[in-house]
């Protein structure tokens, strides 16, 4: 498998050099943008397997340059944000962005992500064609044809709305899905149910599934955006 | 009376004075029924010019009232009755009315206006008061908060300079040890920064709250994920009933609250120390709580420890004292939820830090 190539998209001169030398110690190849119209022509004319976008450019919304990449492309896009408003991330994530870093973040953090956005791009080039009727991550096996799910070759017996619930994160392993879609994903609208009793579902889901609840493997929790299913 | 900053519509003062000017004139034609002297009418209606520069905005209505109560009088009151025609003394009688009319509805128009100035006089250095308070409290934090920025800021750029000068002559330990030294500084300014962004959220002395009902254990796993690198040395447990537990909180908040609680409780007991966040339903309520089994709070410092700028030397020894911001903080933070904080010692040592929430009810709409 080639190195993989990540877009750099950070006009701060020091962040980014921060982030390319943490991309060098891993062995990540990578291009830089500074402003939006840079990022579109980089991203269009290298086809970076995955896309780190800084939400502050001088020219272009972050989330413009989210909408027009993915009306193209379904490149994993990391969005990093300095503001601690929950409101950017939400709108980032739900025009298309996989996942989001806030500053300060650690070097720790940055590479996890990037593993997970990796992970779900090699996933998902490995086995083109149509969708399996089988979802296997680690431990948890969820058949689709026979409404199933097992973890550990035991089956787990989930409510209606626990499996759907499980279908849609399974279907975006690595992506951070927000409230909003949720909501609209499982119950087809986002006032035929709301939040807080998506939280109730989303624990009792985890309880069923999770080895360890409370050090959960599978699905996270993202507070104040949403949840997110992480390939083990 | 009229109360200042009040617009009273010239419709409604003018009902007001034809109100008064006809409860006048009836309560004279009682008296003139029961045979009282004459004067009394005139007082009747001066009690009503009175009140009519009381109940009325503006010298106009007084004067309108003045003129209308002398021609009331006369009419009703002084022969020949019926008309407005009078005799000469009667005339003298009506000027003076009028006069002492015109000099009563003036002085009370001039002390109303009095009042009213004073009031406002007063509203303006209430604010000015107030504001010179919040300024002072702001320069109270930005020089705490600037000596609190320097001592990180020595320590890394130290490090980093020792470093570069006399790094390659180290031994690698020994450069391990500043590097950790710089990540850890480097940590302790991200806190400072996160309690500096709560209070930026305070305006006018009051928190914007984004209210929601969120699980206590996504909130305990969310803060516990953002600890200190220290906190690795201590022995960290979480308590929570098997039930679903929800409370109404803004999370980001709440969550600022409990790193602050534990963070504090990590600096303020040795290592290998074993603390305990633990959350139950108590009523209508959800109490949250912080416990470890170091050597506790003095009995003298439990008072003040949500006062700001209040700090301990802690137990590491290490001479950082802690941003005496944070418990103030939290206590702002809790008491905005409607909560309470509070602190005891436990036995057989250890101190608790608990605060109460408002709890929520787990219900599904499916």
């Amino acid at each position: 498998m080639n190195k993989p190539l990540i877009l750099v998209v950070e006009d701060d001169i020091a962040v980014a050099r921060l982030i390319a030398t943490t991309l060098d110690t891993q062995n990540y190849q990578y291009h830089r943008a500074q402003n939006g119209a840079g990022a579109l022509l980089e991203a269009a004319s290298c086809r970076p397997d995955v896309m780190l976008l800084d939400l502050g450019l001088p020219d272009m919304d972050g989330v413009e340059v989210i909408r027009k990449i993915r009306e193209w492309s379904n490149m994993p896009i990391i969005v990093v944000s300095a503001r601690t408003e929950d409101t950017d991330k939400v709108s980032a994530l739900d025009a298309g962005a996989d996942d989001y870093l806030t500053k300060p973040f650690s070097v720790e953090e940055l590479l996890a992500r990037l593993r997970v956005a990796l992970r779900r791009v090699r996933y998902d080039t490995a086995r083109p064609g149509p969708e399996s009727s089988v979802y296997e991550n680690g431990a948890l096996k969820i058949d689709y044809a026979a409404g199933c799910v097992y973890r550990d070759g035991v089956e787990i017996h989930l409510t209606p709305i626990e499996y759907k619930l499980l279908c849609v994160l399974a279907k975006n392993t690595g992506k951070v899905l927000t409230h909003n879609y949720l909501l609209n994903e499982v119950w087809g609208s986002p006032s035929a149910s709301d939040t807080p009793s998506l939280r109730v579902f989303m624990a009792t889901l985890r309880k069923k599934v999770e080895a360890d609840p409370s050090h959960p493997e599978y699905i996270q929790t993202h507070i104040g955006v949403g949840y997110r299913m992480i390939r083990r | 009376m009229v109360q200042p900053g009040q617009p009273v519509s010239r419709a409604r003062n003018f009902l007001r004075m034809a109100g008064i000017l006809i409860l006048c004139t009836l309560v004279g034609r009682l008296f003139f029924r029961l045979g009282f002297m004459s004067s009394t009418y005139i007082m009747v209606y001066l009690v009503g010019v009175l009140c009519t520069a009381m109940f009325t905005t503006g010298r106009w209505y007084c004067l309108l009232a003045s003129v209308l109560s002398v021609l009331l009088v006369n009419y009703f009151f002084t022969e020949p009755y019926g008309t407005f025609r009078t005799g000469p003394d009667d005339v003298v009688a009506l000027a003076v009315m009028f006069v002492v009319a015109l000099l009563v509805s003036s002085l009370t128009t001039s002390l109303k206006q009095q009042s009213l100035e004073r009031e406002r006089a007063n509203e303006a250095r209430q604010q000015m008061e107030a504001a010179a308070r919040q300024e002072q409290l702001r320069a109270n934090l930005l020089r705490s908060i600037s000596h609190d920025l320097r001592t990180p800021l020595t320590s890394i750029s130290g490090n980093a300079a020792i470093l570069m000068d006399s790094g390659a002559q180290m031994t690698e330990p020994k450069r391990q040890e500043l590097y950790a030294a710089i990540r850890d500084d480097a940590q302790w300014l991200s806190s400072l920064v996160e309690n500096m962004l709560s209070i930026t959220r305070m305006e006018n002395g009051q928190l914007r709250l984004n209210l929601e009902p969120e699980l206590l254990e996504d909130v305990f796993h969310e803060a516990l994920a953002h600890l200190d690198r220290a906190a690795c040395r201590h022995t960290l447990v979480t308590d929570l009933p098997d039930d679903l537990l929800m409370a109404r909180m803004d999370a980001h908040l709440i969550v600022q609250v409990i790193l602050n609680l534990v963070n504090n409780a990590v600096k303020y007991t040795p290592d290998g120390s074993r603390i305990t966040l633990a959350a139950r339903a108590e009523g209508d309520f959800v109490r949250v709580s912080v416990t470890d089994d170091g050597p506790g709070v003095p009995e003298e410092s439990r008072d003040k420890l949500f006062e700001m700028f209040y700090t301990l030397d802690n137990a590491r020894g290490d001479g950082r004292r802690g941003l005496g911001l944070g418990l103030s903080l939290c206590r702002s933070i809790v008491t905005a939820h409607g909560g309470q904080i509070e602190v005891h010692n436990v036995q057989p040592h250890g101190t608790c830090f608990s605060f109460t929430l408002p709890l929520s009810e787990v219900t599904i709409h499916e």
